[in-house]
């Protein structure tokens, strides 16, 4: 999947802590700043996540500053393989695992998985101003390792009102799911798949995956580029306007999902591994508006963002923060999101027994037409170095059940069924 | 293509934010600016948090920053 999150969320904290506008940095002085929590993400009949993280930063003087972060992500539950429900028991057999499926039951795929991810800033304020941006990031998991950095330079204008910004970062992944990665549009062949999983049982000293661990994984890498503006508008208004544009190439599947083969009957006479292109890219418009309201003194945090991708999907996604203090310490946070986007051209629910095969096809739920809505509240108290902080959101992502013409019994089914998800957020930041 | 297109709108975003409601702030005036929750990103660690929960679930991603590190998220 293509996820370059960490560096993402870090870089924007960081150039807006760095910002020359607003540059008082919350967390300065001598010592160790921390902020830690713990994240509990469980979605309905899904995935179920436990996430503490840590993010620790320092001054190692007038003009260097230093973040770590660590995280650690429990993940457990059942995910969507991708296949469609039908009214009799379905069993699904891979190199890695066999699992079945009750009937007219959505056909998900039980795992556990931990993941492990650590990451610095490096952020250095030059002699005339300027402001640099260094950061690193590695992730593991059983069959996923990631290696991610870039740097972001950052200046003002002589009036100090506006900030420019340029960056670029890069990424390698290395995929290696138990059995090694499918082969794109393969049918699942039962026997086959069967014969691995034995293999592999009689042969205790290869580990996870077996035959086709980790030397027979594949590679996803990534180049990114930011053009960045922030602009201070007035005593209390700042805008800033991002472009980003992506480029990722390599093994961009998911090597767990798969398609159903359906007949005229809309039951299913077989399944396939998913195909997706080996080039993506992308571009993202940004732009967020931080308002102070005159007179209540309450903080906007307004967000939109234009997504498109040569692989077919477009998205616009609005997120919108209301900080509202109730006293010199407590202050509550209602967030809204609305997140609105286009399938992939190559987004299948299924495919057709005796059509021609596509040259690349998935049913995973995440390229679907659909839309994402999100409610939150945070409710925080600030202490005398650093906060203490709750919050509760709650997500729901809907699509479209059927796509038009669905053979036989499909008309009957959800095939796309809702996802509800709530997160519930801890947060303790201090200094010592 | 795309690429040139967004770069423009960017352009005149900025040309128009420029010429109609940028008010000049001089240095003193910058007290509400400086406090944190006036920051763009308020608290790091609650954006990394959502952007990885938005990336996990969503087709779209890009437009806070570079760099790279990712996860085979389900």
């Amino acid at each position: 999947m293509q996820l370059n999150h960490v560096r993402r969320a870090l870089a924007s904290a960081t150039c807006a802590l760095l910002g020359g506008h607003a540059s008082a940095a919350p967390d300065g002085g001598d010592g160790w700043s921390v902020e830690s929590a713990v994240l509990y993400y469980g979605e309905k009949d899904r995935v179920q996540v436990l996430e503490p993280t840590l993010f620790a930063s320092r001054e190692l003087d007038d003009e260097n500053r230093l973040v770590v972060r660590g995280v650690v992500d429990v993940m457990s539950g059942a995910t969507p393989n991708g296949a469609v429900p039908t009214d009799t028991p379905q069993t699904f057999t891979t190199a890695s695992s066999r699992y079945t499926v009750d009937a007219d039951a959505p056909p998900r795929m039980d795992f556990e998985d931990l993941r492990l991810a650590f990451g610095f800033d490096w952020e250095r304020t030059g002699e005339g101003g300027d402001r640099r941006l260094l950061t690193g990031d590695v992730s593991v998991e059983t069959d996923y390792l990631s290696m991610g950095g870039g740097g972001t330079w950052s200046w003002d204008t002589r009036d100090r009102l506006t900030t420019l910004s340029l960056g670029v970062g890069g990424n390698f992944d290395w995929v290696f799911p138990g059995g090694g990665p499918p082969a794109p549009l393969d049918p699942l062949d039962g026997a086959a798949a069967l014969h691995l999983i034995q293999e592999e049982d009689d042969d205790d000293d290869e580990g996870e995956g077996g035959e086709g661990g980790f030397e027979e994984g594949e590679a996803r890498y990534g180049v990114n580029t930011l053009l960045g503006v922030t602009q201070v508008l007035s005593r209390g208004a700042l805008l800033q306007l991002n472009w980003t544009h992506a480029e990722q190439g390599g093994y961009l599947d998911d090597p767990y999902k798969l398609l159903s083969v359906v007949g005229a009957d809309g039951r299913p006479v077989g399944y396939r591994w998913e195909s997706r292109p080996d080039r993506r890219s992308s571009d993202a418009l940004f732009g967020r508006l931080v308002w102070q309201l005159p007179l209540l003194h309450h903080v906007v945090h307004l967000g939109y963002r234009y997504y498109r991708d040569d692989w077919g999907v477009e998205a616009n996604t609005t997120d919108l923060k209301y900080r509202i203090d109730l006293g010199r310490r407590l202050y509550l946070q209602p967030h809204l999101r609305y997140h609105r986007q286009g399938a992939a051209d190559f987004y299948r629910y299924y495919l057709v027994a005796g059509e021609p095969l596509p040259d690349h096809a998935s049913a995973d739920y995440r390229l679907a037409e659909m839309e994402s809505r999100l409610a939150g509240l945070k409710v925080a108290r600030e202490t005398k170095s650093g906060e203490m902080a709750l919050r509760l959101e709650y997500m729901v992502q809907s699509g479209e059940s059927h796509p038009d013409g669905a053979p036989g019994i499909l008309t009957g089914y959800d095939l796309y069924p809702d996802l509800e998800a709530v997160m519930v957020q801890f947060t303790w930041s201090f200094r010592f | 293509m795309r690429g040139r297109a967004a770069a423009g709108a960017l352009g005149v975003l900025l040309l128009l934010v420029q010429g109609c409601a940028v008010q000049e702030v001089k240095p003193w005036e910058r007290d509400l600016l400086a406090e944190r929750r006036m920051q763009l990103e308020p608290s790091a660690l609650d954006a990394f948090l959502d952007l990885h929960i938005y990336i996990s679930k969503e087709a779209a991603s890009g437009g806070y920053g570079v760099g790279g590190g990712g996860c085979g998220c389900n």
